[in-house]
């Protein structure tokens, strides 16, 4: 698979994740949604879950593309990068937190699958 | 209990992160530079042509032993490293009188070659990016053992602020995502928590690395133990370890030696085309000689490379030696691997750098922490700041910003001092000392406050205009390198640019908080978490 395709999707599976993790939180949830109520366990419960799925995709992405070690190596940085840009987006840019991880890995989705249809041999 | 022991944790981190921290940050800084060491090479000798893509290995290697076999043919040792990837961009050859295995008395000589023509490069004398690598563990004006134990006593104490620092941390996962921008001393706090536990894996794993880079320089003993005491056994250690079977002394007989690149052709026969990265070849033109072949080290985090060795006269191979050797060798390098990054591509080589960045971020936020906690405590309690708050404030202005600003300078020295000084390297790194004094002087004269916003906008200035004065000193400027892909030089600059820009931004919001009207709310809120240690001086 080529790096072009798959690597927006290690960076954006990665962020999606964490802003799952965030919005699972309290405090976290306020900042995003002002004003909404914070939603019941269960869906909290599931959104935490789809958070650390979210990341293992995104490790697990990294590996395909790079192996084991080099994948995980790569991994931590694009960890730190992307949790790093959602520390910052949080306090000056709520608004864009969640539009971004929406969009974004539904485009990094589509362009991956596309570049798996374009790639594939059909036999 | 518990309490009590975290509270001891707290104080021992507070107290050897403020004692080390302005090293540490030399060496973080330097070391996070060192990522593109190659690339600040090349920026640094812009005589120098673009590297080339791809060669091919066999006909570089004869052209290597051309030109080798005209200039130093009584040598000992020869070294033809081939121009794989970005952290070889040239073809060189090295060659070493004396002993083939170093030591007194030799004399080693590295020359960098065209590798269309095997011609020499010429370029302008200068330490370039491995001369801030050097100082980054040996640093500089000091004997390289004194260099190597006072950054690894320096790392040994940033392993325990790591570790006490998690132990402190009361609530990592709540607290991860928390950074509150303009509450003065918490958003110091979340800033300092914020990077060190999102680059954890990576601050932890380059701090006990940088570790066992030197192990047997911090515990001789163990060494001694197995080989004897003494230089000696440190000697019959090291040779074990790079032991390479079929070595022999010279036979003092001369010998015709194989050309070079039959044996580059064998080992691509036996690895493929490409992977081959270097030849070290022992006694040429000996009786004795002896041709060792190896694959790339950089092309996993193993950092171990498959290698041949060649009798020089006959062409027999002798032995063969696999890339992973098991156990604790193979542990040793894969750690050293990960420190060093050679294997990492451009993506990867710029998240090494970012996380790097984020481990300068923590040790500065640690040391604007530390002030800006005992300010606002005496600022409360109505006492004058003590000398000892003082020093540390000025000491850390002249580090955080100050050592940037030196490292400009180093930038500067290398387009402005004449071309043919002598000794042009190491007046460069002069320039880089002499200019962090000044700032330091600078730092200790002038109000905190001012001095802040003055050196952060020199920082921007020398920073944003380096492009500049690249483009007045030489023919690849920004308008070049782009168009030409010239990605080292375009990356350079531009990120020289980007630079400025955070630097001016850092100055002006600084500035902006102190204004008279907005002076009064900025001494306890402010804007974001910029540079906050010097806010209270404004009333």
């Amino acid at each position: 698979m080529s790096a072009a395709f798959t690597v927006p999707a290690v960076f954006l599976f990665a962020y999606s994740g964490f802003v799952l993790l965030a919005r699972s939180m309290d405090r976290h949830f306020r900042q995003l949604h002002p004003g909404r109520p914070m939603p019941a366990w269960p869906m909290r419960a599931g959104t935490r879950l789809a958070g650390w799925l979210l990341i293992a995709l995104s490790w697990w992405v990294a590996v395909q593309l790079w192996g084991a070690g080099n994948g995980t190596a790569a991994w931590f940085g694009v960890a730190s990068l992307t949790a790093g840009l959602l520390i910052w987006m949080l306090p000056w840019r709520p608004g864009w937190v969640m539009p971004f991880a929406a969009y974004g890995t539904l485009a990094s989705l589509l362009w991956l699958s596309f570049g798996v249809a374009v790639l594939t041999p059909i036999s | 209990m518990k309490e009590h022991f975290r509270q001891s944790m707290a104080w021992l981190h507070t107290w050897t992160g403020l004692v080390l921290g302005w090293l540490l940050f030399f060496v973080f800084v330097t070391g996070t530079a060192g990522y593109f060491d190659t690339e600040i090479d090349r920026w640094m000798q812009p005589e120098l042509p673009l590297a080339p893509a791809s060669v091919d290995a066999q006909e570089t290697v004869r052209l290597a032993q051309e030109h080798l076999d005209q200039h130093a043919r009584g040598n000992a040792r020869w070294v033809i490293s081939l121009p794989l990837d970005r952290n070889d961009p040239y073809l060189s050859v090295f060659s070493q009188q004396g002993r083939a295995h170093g030591g007194p008395g030799m004399h080693a000589d590295r020359v960098l070659l065209d590798a269309r023509t095997g011609t020499p490069l010429q370029a302008r004398e200068t330490g370039g990016g491995q001369q801030l690598y050097r100082m980054h563990w040996k640093l500089h004006y000091v004997p390289d053992a004194a260099g190597e134990w006072l950054v690894g006593l320096a790392t040994m104490f940033m392993l325990v602020a790591l570790v006490t620092g998690i132990v402190v941390h009361k609530k990592i996962f709540a607290d991860f995502f928390t950074f509150r921008p303009g509450k003065g001393q918490r958003s110091w706090l979340d800033a300092h928590n914020v990077t060190s536990v999102i680059s954890l894996p990576f601050q932890l794993m380059i701090t006990y690395s940088g570790l066992v880079f030197l192990m047997t320089v911090y515990m001789p003993m163990i060494v001694s133990a197995f080989y004897g005491p003494g230089e000696a056994g440190q000697r019959a250690f090291r040779d074990e370890l790079a032991a390479r079977p079929g070595l022999m002394q010279p036979a003092r007989s001369p010998a015709a030696l194989v050309p070079l690149e039959r044996f580059v052709a064998d080992a691509e026969i036996r690895w493929g085309a490409g992977a081959v990265s270097l030849l070290d070849v022992r006694h040429p033109h000996d009786a004795h000689a002896r041709v060792i072949v190896r694959g790339n080290s950089a092309a996993d985090p193993f950092r171990a490379a498959p290698s041949l060795v060649y009798d020089g006269v006959s062409g027999e191979l002798l032995a063969e030696q696999p890339a992973i050797e098991p156990g604790a060798k193979a542990t040793r390098d894969l750690l050293l691997g990960l420190h060093e990054g050679l294997f990492a591509g451009p993506l990867v080589r710029w998240l090494y750098f970012l996380s790097g960045v984020l481990g300068c971020a923590m040790i500065a936020t640690g040391l604007l922490l530390w002030a800006v906690k005992r300010r606002k405590r005496q600022a409360r309690q109505a006492d004058e700041p003590t000398p000892g708050l003082r020093l540390v404030e000025r000491l850390n202005l002249a580090t955080v910003v100050g050592l940037p600003c030196a490292l400009a300078a180093y930038f500067w020295a290398n387009r402005l001092l004449p071309v043919d000084l002598a000794g042009r390297a190491a007046w460069e790194v002069h320039v880089l000392f002499l200019a962090w004094a000044v700032m330091a002087v600078h730092a200790a004269w002038r109000p905190t406050r001012r001095a802040w916003i003055e050196q952060l906008w020199l920082a921007a200035a020398a920073y944003g205009l380096l492009p500049v004065l690249n483009a007045l000193t030489t023919g690849r400027h920004l308008g070049r390198s782009l168009p030409e892909g010239d990605w080292v030089f375009a990356g350079f600059d531009l990120s020289m640019l980007a630079f400025g820009v955070i630097f001016a931004s850092l100055a002006v919001q600084l500035d902006r908080r102190g204004r008279p009207g907005i002076a009064s709310q900025a001494a306890v809120s402010s804007s974001p978490g910029v540079i906050g240690p010097c806010a209270e001086e404004t009333t």
